[in-house]
């Protein structure tokens, strides 16, 4: 009794979006005041953890290819890494800023695992467009924990990555089984489905 | 109330109407309107549904911690 794939993607994109609504939440309020109680400070970080953590199963359930697998499961890796790193640091076990280079890490091989995994061209289906879509953000935004790493309180870089988490969590919701993309389906997608 | 506040206070809902709007626009996305034939999935899985949730829930379990802890700020 598997949820059908595009499902998956939808509770993936509600773990998006609320990660997303408590890292603006942060930036509005600061992180001093965000971190004030203990159970906020390690909402988000135990949330992306959750996800990482989340994905393994996807990777055994629903992979159809090697190379599914391998983007499935190097997601996960980094997402589990990225949020065990932030735990650390809401912690005080780990002290330096530049653990914020962990979630760089994560959208960059994100970003690089949604292109090298999509065989098929921007407009075959929605769902290449998707892929070729969130591959392009993810690597793009890398840039945002990459400068929160070396100036952490620059609000820009800790907007960025809050509007960016969003936007993937948008992208995710807009994925369905086999759909057009702005009109386009490629014959070899099968029937759209509803 | 500071900005910072009411742009806090602002979250939660605006993220419950963008699934209204997404359920008004796209209803056949709300399985709950025609139920029938609908295995556990369909039923159990509403995106625009999920996203007026998740915007509830986050006015009204994260925000008004948040606030007092602004104000004491």
């Amino acid at each position: 009794m598997q949820p059908p794939a595009e499902m998956v993607h939808w509770l993936f994109a509600t773990g998006f979006l609320v990660l997303g609504l408590c890292l603006l939440a942060e930036v509005i309020v600061g992180t001093a005041v965000w971190q004030r109680r203990a159970w906020r400070a390690y909402l988000w970080p135990g949330v992306l953890f959750g996800m990482g953590l989340l994905l393994w199963p996807v990777m055994v359930f629903f992979t159809s290819s090697t190379i599914h697998m391998l983007a499935h499961g190097s997601w996960a890796q980094v997402m589990m890494l990225a949020g065990a790193a932030q735990l650390a640091v809401v912690r005080g076990k780990l002290q330096s800023p530049l653990w914020a280079l962990t979630l760089s890490l994560a959208l960059a091989v994100s970003g690089l695992a949604f292109l090298v995994h999509e065989q098929n061209g921007w407009f075959f289906a929605r769902s290449a467009f998707l892929h070729h879509l969130l591959g392009w953000i993810a690597l793009g935004a890398a840039v945002f924990p990459l400068g929160k790493a070396f100036r952490p309180r620059a609000a820009v870089f800790n907007a960025g990555f809050a509007l960016t988490v969003v936007v993937v969590a948008v992208a995710l919701y807009c994925d369905r089984d086999v759909a057009p993309v702005f009109g386009h389906l490629s014959p070899l997608a099968g029937e759209p489905h509803r | 109330m500071t900005a910072r506040a009411r742009a806090l206070g602002l979250l939660g809902p605006a993220t419950a109407l963008a699934g209204v709007v997404w359920a008004v626009l796209q209803p056949y996305r709300i399985t709950l309107l025609h139920p029938h034939d609908q295995g556990f999935w369909w039923l159990a899985v509403e995106p625009p549904l999920l996203v007026v949730a998740v915007g509830l829930l986050f006015h009204l379990l994260i925000v008004p911690g948040l606030l007092e802890d602004l104000e004491v700020e």
